[in-house]
Parts: C-alpha cells; structure tokens; sequence
C-alpha cells in the first residue's frame, strides 16, 4: 500500500470517491481489488493498468447498475444524518464522553460517506478532544484556569459543528448523485 | 431507445461464466474481470463485483487470501461444493436450451 505511486493513489481516491453511492462494503471490494492489482508496480506498470481499467466514473456507473433495483434505489435515511450529527456536536454534553463516542460509531457505520471522509471526521474530532482535554488539565489550578474549563468546552463544540457541516454537504451530494 | 440484446444475454449467463472460470481454477478479482472483458461478457471490472457479491451472498463463492505467483498477497474467489453443482445444473440445462431457441428463431439467416 505504502509503495504506490502517486498516480495509483489518485486513481484509488478518484474509484473511491465515485464508488460513493455504492455499498460501502462493494466499495470496498472494488477498491481492494484494484488496489491489489496496481500495488507495488512502478509508475510505467501502473499506468498502463489503469488505462486498461478506464474511467473510474464508468466503473462506478456499471457497478451501481449490477446492484440490485431495491438497494440501489433505496435513499439513505435522513433521520440517521440528523441523529448522527446530533450526537457528534451534543451528545458528548448530554452524555459525556459517551454521546459523542456514539456519533463518532455512527459516522464509522454509515454506508454513505466514503472510507477518506469518515477519516477525516473522526481524526478531527479526536484531535479537538485531546485538544480540550489538554487545555483543561494544562490550565488548571492556574489564575487563569477558568480559560482551560472554556476551551475544554467549546473546541470539541466549534470543530464538531464545522464537520457537521462538512459531513451533511457529502451526505447531500451522495444522496442527490443516487436519485 | 432499443434494447441492447448483447447485454440482455450476457446478464443472464454472466455469473454462470464467473462460476466456470473459477471451477478451472480459483482467481483473483483482476484476473476474472481481464478474461471477462476480453471475451465481451462484461463492460469492466465494475460490472464483476456486483455479480461476485452475489454469488457470494448466495453461498455459491467463497474468499480467501493468497499469494499469487508474482509474490503479492491477493483475494482468491473459489467455487463452494453448491456452487459446483449449481454450474452442473447450469450446464446440464443450457445445451438443451439453446437449441431449443435455435429451433424457434430459426437457423437459417433472414
């Protein structure tokens, strides 16, 4: 994995990103299997591959359309969305730590959002919540110790709201490139 | 539009083709999807997973990891006990089948 090319990890992202409103786990038997092709071949090797491949878009299109009619008509819920990003911005003050672990399992479980975005939402939130939790152990017992309680309790809040929004704009356009 | 009838026959047959390849010998993704294509069964390797899953789903393929002969680590699809005798049973019916459409459509050239 660690030995592709650039050219191979673009087209792997490309696959990836258009496999979207495919099952996340036939998105990632598709991925796997040309990851496993283009792996460890030198740029010349690799681009010949992938000419052989084509058009993500098209390999993409001519998998959704071997899924059968129910599953790939069937429109994610948007219940889950609200729910799940519900949970990341709030559910670590309703119910500590816990309530925001909650969403976080919830964004991993999705089949909507590809494996690049929910990496991306789960190590920013991590990261603001060492962040916060650093704050509050740093800063306390300090004059100014009160700063530390701020942050520890709205960074989580800022960063977690700001993927909320990312997430629900990946959401959408998966949603609307389905229908 | 008209219909493809190509690909109308092909998605009939497509996975009973998928289980003949791996009664030979079990492969890997690429290497089904690269025969498949050269031969027209299937438009690319986007059409292959699809009818992988599900004859997966049905018990007919199963998985595992291999190292193939180039030395990298792959994901082999072999056919299970009932997806050899569900490609018995596809044979057994197909030679009759064709010629009985033979037989209706006509063999002579219109």
């Amino acid at each position: 994995m660690n030995t592709s090319s650039p050219v191979v990890t673009t087209y792997l992202n490309r696959l990836e990103s258009a496999l979207a409103p495919a099952p996340a786990e036939l998105r990632a038997e598709i991925v796997s299997g040309v990851r496993e092709e283009l792996d460890g071949l030198d740029a010349h090797a690799a681009a010949a591959r992938i000419a052989e491949l084509g058009d993500p878009a098209l390999i993409a299109a001519e998998a959704i359309a071997g899924l059968p009619a129910p599953a790939a008509a069937a429109t994610p819920s948007s219940v889950y969305l609200g729910f799940t990003l519900a949970l990341l911005v709030v559910g670590g003050y309703l119910l500590p730590f816990v309530g925001w672990l909650a969403g976080l399992a919830l964004i991993i479980g999705s089949s909507v959002w590809t494996r690049r975005v929910k990496k991306i939402a789960v190590s920013l939130s991590a990261g603001a919540a060492v962040v916060a939790l650093a704050a509050l152990l740093i800063l306390r017992g300090q004059s100014y110790g009160g700063v530390g309680l701020v942050l520890f309790l709205f960074v989580p809040f800022v960063v977690n709201l700001g993927l909320a929004y990312f997430l629900a704009s990946r959401w959408t356009s998966v949603v609307r490139g389905n229908s | 539009m008209a219909t493809d009838i190509g690909a109308q026959l092909r998605k009939g047959v497509v996975e009973f083709c998928i289980l003949g390849l791996l009664h030979r010998e079990p492969t890997y993704g690429w290497k089904l999807s690269e025969e498949l294509v050269e031969r027209g069964m299937i438009a690319s390797i986007g059409t292959l997973y699809p009818v992988l899953g599900r004859l997966r789903a049905q018990g007919l393929v199963v998985l595992s990891d291999q190292v193939s002969d180039s030395g990298r680590p792959r994901k082999y699809y072999s056919l299970t006990a009932a997806g050899v005798s569900q490609l018995r049973e596809f044979q057994a019916q197909w030679q009759p089948f064709t010629s009985t459409v033979s037989d209706l459509v006509g063999r002579e050239k219109i």
